[in-house]
């Protein structure tokens, strides 16, 4: 990405956090395995005391960087499979299947845990069953089952990936199944259609607060490479630059981390507005933005069933 | 003998004014004041019942106020998941003694 931070401009940004009270970053990008002074990065993370996630396409990991993210505070190293290698490499390309279950194993090796990704479309309900007894036999500690949701460049593939109604039932009754076949692996669904039972949801449910967003949970912002402010890692809304601005500042007085916080469950509209879980789900706000212009309208994509 | 362990896996975070506490296994976070902070201090290589003794010494207040301050501390770390309640020890010493006679 043109304009990234510099590593002296991380190095404030962190030190911003830190004294904000942040305990866990979450690495990701693009792929943040690409620049080059990541292990600088981390060296810088690891000394202040951050817990980390790293979100990588699993194809470029090495010893290197293992090495160092063994010697942190980590909870884990995600990795995507989109399914079983055709559908995986439909999606992340040829031969990527089998870098990234060496990568697994890399991670395995060095005692990190391991949180696979998979997006679960039309193409890959199928596979998720295979791909769960995959990951038993790998060690993987989570699996981690995420709809697919049509924005950026997957607006393109909404008719060959996006589910219908059937197809979230039958994914409901997968995810349902693979939990109790698989006890050793801890898998998590898109919380959306799981809502009874789900701890998170119930706890969220006794303060009347929507566990679906992070920042209207006021917990997570995501920072750009460009240093831009966002409180939603879906659809970018400009909170702030912290090239421009203290984080703190952004964080506090932004007029969209504003508009979030400030999301009363009493206006919500459409399907949203009728829904018995409309205060603990309240379902996604940007997605309500982007498709209907209306940060109150329906999320278009709600994955109850 | 009440004794409470800490958690393993636990991120700390001193900021001066409060101590934060991160279970990042769970995603909980704890934010401790001074006072909650000194019963934290304290919990390591004491039981309850020193801490309770070295929080009413320390902030010069009586044994059972100091009490309730402690075990509210202590119910709510507890209740996050934070620390764990080890069995109570009860001395009975004289009653096995009693038993073997």
């Amino acid at each position: 990405m043109e304009n990234e931070l510099s590593l002296d401009e991380i190095k404030d940004l962190l030190e911003q956090l830190y004294f904000m009270g942040v305990m866990q970053l979450d690495i990701t990008g693009g792929e943040p395995l690409l620049r080059p002074d990541l292990e600088a990065i981390l060296h810088t993370i690891r000394e202040m005391g951050f817990v980390v996630t790293l979100l990588t396409n699993g194809t470029l990991l090495d010893g290197n960087v293992t090495g160092i993210l063994s010697s942190m505070d980590i909870k884990f190293v995600q990795i995507p499979l989109e399914g079983m290698p055709e559908n995986h490499e439909f999606v992340r390309g040829g031969g990527t299947f089998d870098r990234c279950v060496d990568s697994i194993r890399l991670l395995k090796r060095a005692n990190i845990p391991v949180q696979v990704r998979t997006t679960v479309s039309k193409r890959s309900l199928n596979d998720l069953e295979n791909l769960a007894q995959l990951l038993v036999g790998l060690n993987v500690d989570s699996l981690l089952l995420a709809e697919f949701i049509p924005v950026g460049r997957g607006m393109a593939w909404e008719k060959d990936f996006f589910l219908n109604k059937e197809e979230k039932t039958m994914f409901k009754e997968t995810y349902v199944r693979i939990k109790a076949m698989f006890p050793e692996l801890a898998v998590q669904g898109g919380p959306y259609g799981y809502l009874e039972g789900h701890k998170g949801f119930k706890e969220a449910g006794e303060f009347k607060k929507s566990f679906m967003c992070g920042l209207v949970r006021g917990d997570w912002c995501q920072i750009m490479p460009d240093g831009t402010v966002t409180p939603c890692d879906l659809i970018i809304f400009h909170a702030g630059n912290v090239r421009t601005q203290s984080m703190r500042e952004i964080w506090r007085e932004s007029p969209v981390f504003r508009a979030f916080r400030g999301f009363d469950a009493e206006k919500l509209k459409g399907s949203c507005g009728d829904c018995g879980y409309k205060y603990i789900c309240g379902g996604c706000r940007a997605l309500a933005f982007l498709y209907n212009g209306d940060f109150y309208a329906e999320d278009p994509v709600c994955m109850k069933v | 003998m009440e004794v409470f362990v800490k958690k393993e896996k636990l991120k700390c975070r001193d900021l001066g004014s409060v101590l934060l506490i991160y279970d990042y296994a769970n995603g909980v976070v704890v934010e401790l004041n001074e006072s909650a902070r000194f019963v934290w201090d304290c919990l390591d290589n004491s039981n309850v019942k020193d801490v309770i003794q070295k929080f009413s010494d320390h902030y010069g207040v009586d044994i059972n106020i100091a009490s309730e301050d402690v075990y509210s501390v202590l119910n709510e770390l507890e209740a996050k998941g934070i620390i764990n309640r080890k069995a109570v020890l009860k001395q009975c010493t004289n009653l096995i003694t009693n038993l073997i006679m």
